[in-house]
């Protein structure tokens, strides 16, 4: 019973705890450039989560065998190669996507939320975990990714999956679709989360954190504690 | 012995996990390759048939563009011509309908990722597309054609892309 | 000559990676804090940048391309990138102590920076030939560089105000890039029209 309950917070973690966008602050990058529509979010969050799955569960079986020294190296190797076959199974099932994504899909590779949750828990937890965990962080990244995406496409074209839904009630302000407005909405997004996390008594997200950054252990900044990454870094 | 722990095992281990990823994808590639190019294929097909109907499409070679020859019935039809100019984000790919008079039949987009959405992918609303159809010379934007508001750039990366399509279908009919 | 005058303006301005392509936005946030070290991870990462397109261009073009290997592009790519960050610094290390000191710690933060990776695959994408794709890695570098220390700039002031709890940190950032790349959003088209 305990054993199921812990297996369950695994899973509820990335959704809110550490939700890998609000809160640990992981791949800013697609978040930023994918969510101009919710489709497109739900599609990015899609691919990434089944990403995400697959290394985590492959890294997690190789645990005992990747020798520590080449961890780095073989990780980003299993996960572009679980990368690129996504990015066939996106070209060969739902072109829309694979052309909407576009080379945001073959970055996948870089989004730190893989690197960082293989490095800090599918190396170091058994199959099974490891896979929930991956589970959890996708649903949390796509749940973000699709609510920022929502938000942007209602106010900056008036539509929600393509479908009108405020006809005539304002003007669509296109800035919200452009680069200004995603910086913008993701601004204001982390700030409810934090005015959210203080409610709850947790604290704010005040910069992005070392502990995410899946280089933090090569970085002589990070070792010596005087890179900007984590200076209010109130997160233990 | 030293050596061989420190240095060839962790060689050895990454070359194997590059080779059985290597494989991996050399299998899946195996197993979706055909499917995309059938589905480019069938796309390109679908979009062909819209901008100038007819039974067989020959792709001939050009400089500047991908140029097919139509024919219907063994009868020449015409030609597809896909050009792509700067738009935006970046290339706009239109794909351009010629009929053997020099008259555009007809005129789809072909790619335009790149550009803004609910904006600069305005332009592959029909009411722009259809200001095309029927031209036979060159078109100067805001002239001859209406551009979108608010998408000026992308507007004329189409309109350079369908006079680029004409300037091959010229060199097409004269080098023949 | 014009046209490796439009790709690097463009480059630069009008598609500039952090500001309207969004990519390498891990260290505009986070690096970004004070003028010096904005500036050395950004020459680092044009450094890297334009490396990073000279050995993977020729890679794809005449070794993976030719041989219907182009699926193993991103892992290739990755690697390259991988290995080759890992030899400049450890060549910096051995033969230039104080290049090391200024761009080289930055250096492991860059495998994983999305920008190096983006670019040598929007090379491709975008179809450059050999030398274009350099000087897009140079411009995309420098265009980096510019918002780089643009932001680093409004950041120092941000610092001094007194900004609602809400925002402090974090949200104000974002806040104020979005109004950077609002300014840069005014380039657009420029680069075309500035050598017609």
């Amino acid at each position: 019973m305990a054993k199921k309950q812990a297996l369950a917070g695994v899973f509820t973690n990335g959704l809110l705890r550490e939700n890998p966008v609000l809160r640990l602050v992981l791949g800013t990058c697609p978040t930023l450039a994918v969510t101009t529509s919710a489709l497109n979010g739900l599609g990015m969050g899609a691919a990434a989560t089944l990403v995400l799955v697959c290394s985590n569960l492959a890294i997690s079986l190789l645990r005992r065998f990747i020798p520590d020294k080449v961890r780095i190296p073989a990780f980003i190797t299993i996960i572009a190669g679980f990368v690129t076959i996504v990015q066939m199974l996106c070209k060969a099932f739902v072109p829309a996507v694979n052309d909407s994504l576009g080379i945001f899909l073959p970055l996948i590779v870089v989004n730190c939320i893989i690197l960082a949750r293989a490095e800090m828990f599918a190396s170091k937890n058994p199959v099974l975990p490891s896979v929930l965990d991956g589970l959890g962080m996708g649903v949390g990244f796509t749940a973000t990714l699709l609510l920022m995406g929502s938000i942007r496409e209602l106010i900056g074209m008036g539509t929600i999956f393509g479908v009108t839904v405020t006809a005539g009630l304002f003007p669509p302000m296109l800035i919200m679709i452009l680069p200004p407005g995603g910086f913008f909405v993701f601004g204001v997004l982390v700030a409810l989360s934090n005015k959210l996390a203080v409610k709850m008594g947790k604290d704010p997200v005040t910069s992005l954190g070392c502990e995410g950054c899946p280089s933090a252990a090569f970085c002589r900044k990070a070792q010596q504690n005087e890179c900007d990454f984590g200076k209010g870094g109130n997160r233990t | 012995m030293k050596l061989w722990k420190t240095i060839l095992i962790p060689t050895l281990s990454l070359f194997v996990i590059c080779l059985v990823v290597a494989g991996a994808l050399a299998g899946s590639n195996a197993i979706t390759a055909r499917k995309i190019e059938e589905l480019n294929r069938r796309n390109t097909e679908a979009l062909m048939k819209q901008v100038l109907p007819a039974e067989a499409y020959e792709e001939v070679s050009a400089e500047g563009g991908t140029v097919y020859r139509a024919s219907s019935g063994g009868a020449a039809a015409g030609y597809v011509i896909v050009t792509a100019a700067k738009g935006y984000g970046g290339d706009v790919q239109v794909m351009t309908g010629f009929d053997e008079t020099g008259a555009i039949t007809n005129i789809d987009i072909v790619a335009c990722d790149d550009e803004t959405p609910g904006l600069g992918q305005r332009v592959k609303e029909r009411a722009f597309l259809d200001q095309f159809v029927g031209k036979t010379e060159k078109t100067v934007l805001k002239t001859d054609v209406d551009a979108i508001t608010g998408a000026t750039i992308s507007s004329t990366a189409v309109n350079q892309a369908v006079n680029d399509a004409r300037s091959i279908w010229e060199q097409m009919e004269g080098g023949e | 000559m014009k046209m490796m005058l439009v790709i690097l303006v463009s480059a630069i301005l009008t598609e500039n990676f952090v500001l309207s392509k969004f990519l390498g936005i891990c260290p505009f946030l986070g690096v970004s804090k004070k003028l010096g070290t904005a500036v050395g991870m950004s020459a680092a990462v044009t450094f890297v940048m334009v490396l990073a397109t000279a050995a993977t261009y020729p890679l794809y073009a005449y070794l993976l391309a030719p041989n219907g290997l182009d699926y193993l592009q991103t892992v290739a790519f990755i690697l390259v990138i991988a290995a080759l960050v890992q030899l400049v610094e450890i060549v910096l290390r051995k033969f230039s102590p104080a290049l090391y000191n200024a761009l080289g710690i930055y250096l492991p933060l860059i495998t994983t920076n999305c920008a190096v990776l983006g670019v040598t695959l929007l090379n491709f994408t975008k179809g450059y030939t050999y030398g274009q794709s350099l000087i897009n890695a140079l411009g995309a570098g420098l265009g980096f560089m510019l918002a780089m220390v643009l932001f680093a700039g409004v950041r120092e002031r941000i610092e001094a105000c007194d900004v609602p709890e809400a925002l402090k940190g974090l949200p104000i950032t974002l806040i104020a890039a979005s109004l950077v790349s609002l300014t840069f959003l005014g380039f657009s088209g420029i680069a075309n029209n500035l050598f017609a």
